[in-house]
C-alpha cells in the first residue's frame, strides 16, 4: 500500500513546538518579572542614597570650610554638634589625607592616613558617590571635599550600610520568586493541558484522513466546539461525503458503462450464433440477422465514441478554446439534422440573433447543439416542432432548445444529465439512446463556463436553457 | 610527530624562563611588594595602593635597591601606574638598623597634597615588604634630617562593613625578630557582647600568618573583661603569670599583643591586667601593676 504519510517524528511535532514557543515566551516574562522590578528598583535606592548622603556631606562640609586650617580638635567641636547616627562611618582628613577624626569604635584611625580612592579624588575637588548592592545591603560611599577661600584643606568620607532597603528588595524578590514559580508551574500545567488538546484534534484528523485514504468513506470525525479545527474537521466530514458520492457515481459509472458495453456485444454473439447453428437458414432471415448486428455494431461504437467525448471533457486534454460564432454552429448542426427531421416530420424552427460569440471548443459546441436538438426531434410525435432560439441577456448568450415531443417526467427532471440515466429504457434504445447524451451536455456546457436547465413546457414537451457567458459582440460580417 | 617534539620544547622553554627573571613576575611567596597606584579610570571604591610582586634578586644585588629600581619600573598590570611621578627618583638607598634610609630628589619637595602622602606610603610599604625592614626615613635633597614613615599608619581600605562587623587590628608576637605585628581580623559585632570580649576571642583564635604565634600562652583563659574611665581591666588565668614568668622574653610580646589590640577599640585608653581579678606586682620581670597603654616602639611592619 502506497505511503502517504511520513514517519513521524517526535522532534518536528506541533505539540513540541507549540511547548518549546510557549515555554520560551513564559520563561521570558518571568525573567523580566524577576529583573526589572528589582533593578529598578536598586537604581531608585542608588539615587536617592546618593542625594542623601551628598546632602549629609554637603553639610559636614560647610561646617568644616569655616576653619583656616583642620585639626583634630577643631574638628571635632563641629563634628559634635552633627547628628550623624545614620552613617555607619564618618572620616574627615585635612588636604595630606590624615585623619583628624574618626567615627569606628573598633580601630579608629586618628593620626594615620585614609588612603582611599574616595578621599584622593575629593582632595583632587571632586565629590564622589558609590553604591554597590550585593543582596544584602546597600553600601554607599560618598566623599567630598573641604574648601577654604578656594583652597581645599581636606575631604569629608562617609560610609552607610543600609540593610533594611536592601531587606526590602530582597522581600520583594523573593516574593517574585515564589509568585514566578507558582506561574510556571500553572503555565506548564495549562501549557500540557492545551497543546494536548490541541494536537490531539490534530492527530484525530490526521488518523482520519489516513482511513479515508484506505478506501473507508464512511468514517467521519466528531467536531466540537466553533474554532477553526472544528472548521476543519466539518469541511473533512465534507469531503469524505463528497469522496463517497464521487466513488459511488464512479462505480455506477463503470457498472452501467459496463453494461452498455456489453448489451449489443452479447445481441452481436446471439446473432452471430444463431446464424452459425442454424441449418437451412433462408437468406432474408440472414439479412435481417447481419442487418441486426450491424445495428447494435452500431450502438456499440456510438457509446463508445461518447465515453471517449466524457473522458476528454473530464480530463480537458487537448481542447482548443478560441471564439466561435454560435449561430453558425447552430445552422450546421441544424443542415446534418433536417434528414433526420424531414423522416420524422418534425418542423424545425429558429430564431437566431447574429454575432453572439462564445471562448469555446467548436466540436463540443456543435455536441451540445446537435445531442439537444436530436433528442427534441427522436423524443418526439410524427408532426412534432422543435424550436431554437439565440438570444443575449446581459452578458449571457442564452441557447434554448424547447420541443413539442413526450416531456419528462418531474420525477426524472433531477437526473436527466447524470450518466446513462434514461426515463424510459426502451423507447431510448429503440430510439438509438445509451443515456450519455445529456451527461455529454452537461459536461461540456459547464467547461465552457455555462449552465443548463430543463423545464416542462406548458402543454407538451420540454425546454432547455443553456447560458453561456458572451464574448464582446461583434457586428456580421467580421 | 611534531607536537612530541614541541611540547618538550616548551616545557624547557618554561622553565629556564622562570630563571634570574627581572620585573614582575605575578604572585609569589617569597618577593618583594612593589606598591603601584590604581588608574584614575579604574578608582570606583576599593583601594587606591596595590602590591605587585617582584622576584628577589637571585643574582646577589641589594634588596633595597632592588625595590628602589622597581619603584620606578613600569607595572605589569594594565590597571596599576607606578606612583613616583617620572620626574621624582630615589637617588640613593641603604639601610640603618631596621630602617631604610631613601634619599630622594628636589623634585619630591613640589608634589603636593595627598600625592606627597602617597608616595611617602608606596615607598614604606614597599620597603617594609622585605624582611630586615620596618620604616623608612625620607631624605630629600641635602636635608639632614629625614622624616620617619612606617607603614602601619597607612589604612588601605574601610575597614567597617557594617554596625555588625568590622575589622580590627589584632597583635601577634614575632618571636624571631622580638616585636609585635599586626593582622587584620574581621569581628562580628552585636548587642549581647562586647567589643573587648568579641576582639579577646578572636585573639585567642590565634594569627593567620605561620609567621606569627598566639597571642596568649597556651591554656590561658579570659575570666573578665570591661572598660571604665578609658581603663579596660582584663582578668585572666594564673596559666598567665605562670608562663610569663617561665618565658620573660615572650612575656613583654603577650602583654603587648594584648595591649595594642585592645587599645584599638574606641574608648580604651589603657589596658590593667589583673591575675584571677586581682592585680598582681608582675609578669616575667615585667611590672604589671599599672595599667599599659599602647606601645608603637614594638610594633614590627606588618607587610612584610
Amino acid at each position: 500500500m502506497k505511503k502517504l504519510f511520513k514517519p513521524f517524528n517526535i522532534a518536528n511535532s506541533v505539540q513540541l513546538k507549540f511547548s518549546l514557543t510557549f515555554l520560551v515566551l513564559i520563561g521570558g516574562l518571568l525573567v523580566m518579572l524577576n529583573t526589572y522590578p528589582t533593578v529598578v528598583s536598586r537604581d531608585l535606592v542608588f539615587s536617592s542614597k546618593q542625594v542623601s548622603l551628598q546632602n549629609q556631606a554637603g553639610v559636614m562640609s560647610s561646617a568644616l570650610s569655616t576653619q583656616d586650617r583642620l585639626t583634630g580638635e577643631t574638628v571635632r567641636e563641629v563634628m559634635q554638634l552633627l547628628d550623624l547616627r545614620s552613617l555607619t562611618r564618618v572620616i574627615v582628613t585635612d588636604e595630606y589625607a590624615e585623619i583628624l577624626y574618626d567615627t569606628a569604635q573598633l580601630d579608629p584611625s586618628v593620626g594615620r592616613y585614609a588612603l582611599f580612592p574616595e578621599i584622593r579624588r575629593a582632595l583632587s575637588g571632586e565629590v564622589v558617590c558609590y553604591s554597590v548592592y550585593d543582596g544584602r545591603a546597600f553600601m554607599t560611599s560618598e566623599a567630598m571635599p573641604i574648601r577654604n577661600g578656594g583652597n581645599t584643606t581636606g575631604a569629608v568620607y562617609l560610609y552607610e550600610y543600609d540593610s533594611s532597603q536592601a531587606q526590602l528588595i530582597g522581600g520583594i524578590q523573593t516574593n517574585l520568586r515564589s509568585i514566578s514559580t507558582i506561574l510556571s508551574i500553572a503555565a506548564i500545567i495549562l501549557m500540557m493541558i492545551f497543546s494536548r488538546a490541541l494536537t490531539l484534534r490534530i492527530t484525530e484528523l490526521v488518523k482520519a484522513t489516513k482511513i479515508v485514504s484506505e478506501g473507508n468513506y464512511d468514517h467521519r470525525i466528531e467536531t466540537k466546539g466553533h474554532d477553526e479545527l472544528s472548521a476543519l474537521g466539518e469541511e473533512f466530514n465534507n469531503l469524505t461525503g463528497r469522496l463517497r458520492e464521487t466513488e459511488e457515481l464512479r462505480r455506477r459509472f463503470v457498472s452501467d458503462a459496463s453494461h452498455e458495453l456489453k448489451t449489443p456485444l452479447a445481441s452481436i454473439r446471439l446473432l452471430t450464433d444463431s446464424i452459425l447453428n442454424a441449418e437451412n437458414i433462408d437468406n432474408e432471415t440472414m439479412r435481417e440477422f447481419v442487418t441486426d448486428i450491424g445495428n447494435e455494431a452500431e450502438r456499440l461504437q456510438s457509446t463508445t465514441e461518447k465515453l471517449l467525448s466524457l473522458s476528454r471533457i473530464d480530463s480537458g486534454a487537448g481542447l482548443a478554446f478560441e471564439p466561435v460564432d454560435l449561430r453558425r454552429v447552430v445552422e450546421k448542426t441544424l443542415h446534418l439534422l433536417s434528414p433526420l427531421a424531414r423522416d420524422r416530420q418534425i418542423t424545425i424552427s429558429t430564431n437566431l440573433r447574429s454575432g453572439l460569440y462564445v471562448n469555446g471548443n467548436e466540436d463540443l459546441l456543435y455536441r451540445i447543439i446537435f445531442n439537444l436538438a436530436e433528442n427534441g426531434i427522436k423524443y418526439n410525435a410524427s408532426g412534432g416542432t422543435v424550436e431554437i432560439s439565440l438570444s443575449k441577456k446581459n452578458s449571457l448568450i442564452c441557447l434554448i432548445v424547447s420541443d413539442s415531443g413526450i416531456g419528462i417526467p418531474e420525477e426524472d427532471m433531477p437526473h436527466i444529465f447524470s450518466r446513462f440515466y434514461r426515463v424510459d429504457k426502451a423507447r431510448s434504445r429503440e430510439a438509438g439512446g445509451s443515456g450519455l447524451g445529456l451527461s455529454i451536455v452537461c459536461d461540456a456546457v459547464k467547461l465552457h463556463g455555462g449552465s443548463i436547465k430543463v423545464e416542462k413546457r406548458q402543454k407538451r414537451g420540454s425546454r432547455f436553457t443553456v447560458f453561456f457567458p458572451a464574448l464582446e459582440e461583434k457586428e456580421e460580417g467580421q | 610527530m611534531k607536537k612530541y617534539v614541541l611540547l618538550p620544547l616548551l616545557c624547557l622553554l618554561l622553565l629556564f624562563s622562570s630563571c634570574g627573571k627581572k620585573g614582575p613576575s605575578g604572585d609569589e611567596a617569597d618577593s618583594i611588594k612593589v606598591y603601584r597606584l590604581l588608574r584614575p579610570e579604574f578608582q570606583s571604591g576599593g583601594e587606591l595602593l596595590y602590591p605587585e610582586a617582584y622576584p628577589f634578586p637571585e643574582d646577589g644585588t641589594d634588596p633595597l635597591q632592588c625595590a628602589a629600581y622597581a619603584l620606578k619600573s613600569i607595572p605589569s598590570g594594565e590597571r596599576l601606574m607606578c606612583v613616583l611621578p617620572e620626574n621624582v627618583d630615589i637617588l640613593s638607598i641603604r639601610q640603618s638598623g631596621r630602617n631604610a634610609l631613601v634619599y630622594l630628589n628636589d623634585s619630591y619637595n613640589n608634589l603636593e597634597g595627598m600625592d606627597k602622602t602617597l608616595v611617602d606610603y608606596a615607598i614604606a610599604l614597599t620597603m617594609s615588604s622585605l624582611p630586615e625592614i620596618d620604616c623608612v626615613c625620607l631624605y630629600v635633597g641635602n636635608e639632614t634630617a629625614g622624616r620617619i614613615i612606617c607603614p602601619d599608619k597607612a589604612v588601605l581600605r574601610n575597614t567597617v562593613h557594617s554596625e555588625e562587623e568590622a575589622e580590627a587590628r589584632l597583635y601577634f608576637p614575632r618571636p624571631y625578630y622580638g616585636d609585635i605585628v599586626f593582622e587584620y581580623h574581621s569581628l562580628s559585632l552585636n548587642e549581647d557582647i562586647s567589643f573587648e570580649r568579641s576582639l579577646m576571642y578572636k585573639l585567642l583564635e590565634g594569627p593567620e600568618s605561620g609567621r606569627l604565634v598566639p597571642a596568649l600562652p597556651e591554656d590561658t583563659v579570659l575570666l573578665s573583661i570591661y572598660t571604665q574611665d578609658g581603663v579596660c581591666d582584663i582578668s585572666l588565668s594564673e596559666n598567665f603569670l605562670l608562663s610569663c614568668n617561665e618565658n620573660p622574653q615572650m612575656a613583654r610580646l603577650w602583654i603587648y599583643s594584648l595591649v595594642n589590640s585592645l587599645s584599638g577599640i574606641s574608648g580604651v585608653n589603657s589596658v590593667q591586667i589583673l591575675i584571677e581579678g586581682k592585680k598582681s606586682a608582675e609578669a616575667g620581670g615585667i611590672d604589671i601593676s599599672a595599667p599599659f597603654e599602647y606601645n608603637e616602639k614594638i610594633v614590627g611592619s606588618a607587610f612584610s
